[in-house]
């Protein structure tokens, strides 16, 4: 296979991608350093023969500990931005992890794969999957929670405000020449 | 009776009622004078709350929509701060007559249960449903009748009076998914008593049902799912019947 078509030419596009979406708003701004960089590193295998050889058969593990490290910093950044909270941050933080874990140590997916007998790929997915499933549990809980606090909080204020209304009221009855006066005044 | 009545609270929940809900209220007006009035307003889109007001309403306004159980229990609540001792329930949309709320109060004197149900299954010349309806209810009742050891033949109604015991225990907890038949199941757990007494209900003047046909029999299945997780669950015992009389409610 030729390494331009297999790298040069995606590595050139993703490049292109990046620093177009450089020049957009401030927010897809990551994303697109996260392009022009991977976009950068394709155009330089395509180059080096040497770095094909190299990477080659560690493509799935370079593949997975980009996509970790990528997604570790979006996280890190989130939570930094008081864009997401802390707890709900951990989960998602303890995914990237083990897949960083999975990238620089092999042995241990090695071992999934002995243990469960699916092939490389699968095995990660299934890690993967496992946290999503997770995560997606994780955020049923949250919203069963927010589903109570939102009944209570919209019955205290149907309450709160028939009480206003009852005390406006009986404040009317009782001053009505006041009222009229303030009611005048608007 | 009348002593009753004059310690009662009416609550109706409404959604979108605007059509239904001002001939409901000169009806009661008609049979109970004196009774007075609370419009649950459960985020209607239409103008249900105004109406309501110039029905001579208290008016609890949700600001967002939560489903029948949750505006019943906005209007428990209401009915505690309050101090009344009996609060009735009727729907806004005509099936249950203000007539049968005479009928609520002289069987809750005559019995001195927590709950009294009005029930459209006692009653002869009450408006009847479909087949399919009727089947879904019918399993339901005695579903539920073998649940609560307490013959139940319409789990569905929401033509209820409840005491002051049973309205505080609903305004700190009320099943939220389908109130009627869960509540009938919890309260018995909790000690309390329950009757039905017979009530002619009308064909809604407004509206349709969300039941017919086959998402009846659907119904009856969802119900009884969740008649069996309730069953699974612990009850909070601080509200029980002997625990809130010995409180001195």
């Amino acid at each position: 296979m030729n390494p331009w078509l297999s790298y040069g030419l995606p590595g050139a596009v993703m490049l292109l991608v990046g620093l177009v979406l450089f020049g957009q708003a401030r927010s897809v701004r990551l994303l697109a350093a996260f392009f022009t960089v991977i976009g950068f590193l394709l155009i330089l295998v395509a180059i080096f023969p040497g770095l094909q050889r190299a990477v080659l058969p560690n493509q799935i593990r370079l593949f997975m500990g980009l996509i970790s490290v990528t997604h570790l910093f979006i996280t890190m950044e989130a939570v930094r931005r008081n864009r997401l909270k802390e707890r709900y941050a951990l989960l998602w933080i303890g995914t990237g992890l083990v897949l960083f874990a999975f990238a620089v140590q092999p042995n241990v997916i090695a071992w999934l794969v002995q243990v469960t007998g699916m092939h490389y790929t699968s095995a990660i997915m299934l890690v993967v999957f496992s946290f999503l499933l997770l995560i997606a549990f994780h955020i049923s809980l949250v919203l069963s929670q927010y589903e109570n606090e939102r009944r209570k909080f919209s019955q205290k204020i149907a309450l709160l405000e028939a009480r206003i209304e009852g005390l406006e009221k009986s404040e009317r009855e009782r001053n009505p020449e006041e009222d009229q006066g303030t009611t005048a005044k608007r | 009776m009348a002593e009753l009545l004059s310690q009662s609270i009416l609550l109706i929940p409404a959604f979108n009622e605007e059509e239904a809900l001002p001939p409901l209220l000169v009806e009661i007006r008609e049979h109970c004078p004196g009774l007075k009035v609370v419009v649950i307003n459960d985020a209607s889109q239409d103008r249900t709350c105004e109406v309501a007001r110039a029905g001579g309403a208290v008016v609890l306004d949700l600001p967002v929509n939560l489903g029948v159980a949750g505006a019943m229990q906005a209007g428990f609540r209401w009915a505690v701060q309050h101090g009344y001792r009996y609060a009735i329930r009727c729907d806004s949309d005509g099936q249950h007559p203000p007539a049968g709320i005479h009928k609520l109060v002289a069987h809750m004197e005559e019995t001195g249960v927590d709950l009294v149900i009005g029930s459209r299954a006692l009653c002869e010349n009450s408006f009847s449903n479909s087949l399919a309806r009727r089947i879904g209810i019918g399993y339901l009742s005695v579903f539920l009748s073998f649940i609560c050891r307490h013959k139940v033949t319409d789990p569905t109604s929401g033509f209820q009076m409840v005491n002051h015991l049973l309205m505080y225990y609903f305004a700190h907890e009320y099943p939220s998914d389908y109130p009627e038949p869960e509540s009938l199941a919890l309260l018995r757990r909790q000690g309390y008593t329950f009757s039905e007494v017979g009530v002619p209900f009308r064909a809604r003047t407004a509206g349709t049902s969300s039941l017919h046909g086959f998402s009846s029999l659907y119904f009856a299945v969802k119900v009884t799912f969740a008649l069996m997780i309730d069953r699974a669950r612990s009850v909070d015992q601080a509200y029980s019947r002997s625990k809130l009389e010995a409180k001195g409610l």
